[in-house]
């Protein structure tokens, strides 16, 4: 081969394997309120779960299949969209006995890392902020699956379910009748941008 | 289903600590020399607001302020000319307490807000809490102790249930301790009336109520309407109905019996609409905890 090719062929060989490297860096999806849940489950009397879930949800995902560690995660939910299908309720939960919507009015995700255990699963570290308070938590986050829509767009889904401790992030009201553990789901689906 | 911290210092801990403090300033000289009632009611509840809240440290929670309020009203007891001084000091002491209370309280609901909207709100507030002062001080300075401490409990106590009604279990729980103290020093007033000074209650109570409805009505998402404002503010005016003729000449406890009544009367609007609101929202059965 004459080295007036070989430099050409060099410069593309560099070129498709810089191109290849920017398809695989991470992918920011956009979280769609409409197919996203932020459900919660906490105890009533010790005897049964109640269940709600906030309305108002929001953020980005950032994966990067080929290195997961460079991933991230940012979502925001509106405190004073907690529903639990009673309205004087919700008022109630909104107000400063509970989530004090008014004076801290969003929990926060705001991932630090994110490791891969295999495939489909992930542990993610992140600084979780309710109540006005900020703690550092870790998630066990699951790939529910990734692809195109029918409107030209690119979908990933995940889904974590994890427990936290509402007197940790200082809401100690009623602690006899309304359980501590808060079990959260957390499933959304991400609209590439 | 109420914690002990809750019970301890929401319930217990007030009128004891009232009790406590009006025997101690009766007996003691030392006591009675830096301890007036007012001093002694805004030590009882900021003591007891903050360690309801689990002493907390200042500034942080804009529902810890009551407590603070309460001991720069103290202050101005312990001051006689702050409290009973020439007009234009008194005037300018509330003025500079009820600004900067306002200033912390309406914090909430002026977020995002023009400093210029953020002045007039906090301006007309001040004006507005100072001349409520000022106006419950005069209206329970013409009546009797024993009228002046029983209007203040009772309103106290219809405050805390107002705020229940709309919600706001905390400053609801805030304004119980109020009453347990005033209830405390009412049912002492009457045993030893030479033990209860009503000046600085009457300014401890203004400087406290008012504080939990604005918290109630501003930095909740949903609480008292404004409109309660001005019922619940004139409700501590009911002592000036046993000024009026021929009121004054009626006996001691049809006085102290009208007065209180007037205080529900001025209140019930408010109890009334709380109550409706809360059977229109429970649609559903009631959720109980």
């Amino acid at each position: 081969m004459h080295i007036a090719h070989i430099i050409p062929s060099i410069a593309l060989s560099l070129g498709f394997a810089l191109s290849s490297t920017a398809v695989q860096a991470a992918d920011t999806y956009t979280v769609d309120p409409v197919h996203t849940a932020a459900l919660f489950k906490i105890k009533h009397l010790g005897v049964s779960y109640t269940y709600g879930r906030f309305n108002d949800v929001s953020g980005t995902v950032a994966f990067d299949a080929a290195n997961p560690a460079a991933s991230k995660v940012d979502i925001t939910i509106q405190a004073g969209s907690v529903d639990t299908f009673n309205q004087k309720r919700d008022a109630h939960l909104a107000n400063p006995d509970f989530f004090d919507a008014k004076q801290f009015p969003v929990l926060k995700f705001v991932s630090t890392a994110f490791k891969k255990v295999d495939d489909n699963t992930f542990d993610v570290t992140g600084d979780f902020t309710l109540h006005g308070v900020t703690k550092p938590i870790t998630i066990k986050a699951v790939k529910i699956g990734e692809g195109k829509d029918p409107w030209g767009g690119y979908r990933i889904g995940f889904e974590s379910t994890f427990t936290i401790k509402r007197s940790d992030f200082g809401m100690t009201k009623m602690m006899e009748a309304v359980g501590d553990d808060v079990t959260v789901t957390f499933s959304t689906e991400g609209i590439k941008k | 289903m109420i914690d002990q911290r809750e019970i301890l210092w929401g319930v217990f801990a007030p009128p004891v600590l009232m009790a406590i403090g009006m025997v101690a300033t009766a007996y003691l000289p030392v006591a009675r020399r830096f301890l007036s009632t007012g001093a002694l009611l805004a030590l009882v509840f900021g003591v007891c607001q903050l360690g309801f809240r689990g002493w907390p440290l200042p500034g942080g929670d804009v529902h810890n302020w009551p407590a603070w309020i309460a001991f720069a009203g103290g202050l101005i007891t312990f001051c006689s000319a702050c409290a009973s001084g020439p007009l234009m000091w008194r005037i300018l002491v509330r003025l500079a307490i009820t600004g900067v209370a306002s200033w912390l309280l309406l914090a909430l609901e002026l977020r995002g807000v023009s400093a210029s909207t953020s002045a007039v709100w906090v301006i007309s507030s001040t004006l507005l809490w100072t001349v409520l002062i000022l106006m419950w001080e005069r209206a329970h300075a013409a009546t009797t102790p024993g009228v002046s401490v029983t209007v203040l409990t009772t309103l106290a106590g219809l405050a805390s249930a107002a705020l229940l009604l709309f919600n706001t279990m905390n400053h609801a729980q805030f304004a119980g301790i109020l009453t347990a103290a005033l209830g405390a020093a009412a049912v002492l007033s009457w045993l030893r009336p030479a033990w209860y000074v009503p000046a600085g209650p009457v300014i401890i109570a203004a400087l406290v109520l008012p504080s939990l409805w604005l918290l109630g009505t501003f930095a909740v998402y949903t609480g008292l309407p404004t409109w309660s404002l001005p019922f619940l503010a004139l409700a501590g005016l009911a002592p000036l109905v046993t000024t009026i003729a021929p009121v004054r000449n009626w006996s001691a406890w049809k006085r102290l019996l009208l007065a209180n009544l007037v205080t529900v009367l001025l209140v019930s609007p408010v109890l009334v609409w709380g109550v409706i609101t809360s059977i229109k929202a429970s649609s559903q059965p009631s959720y109980g905890y």
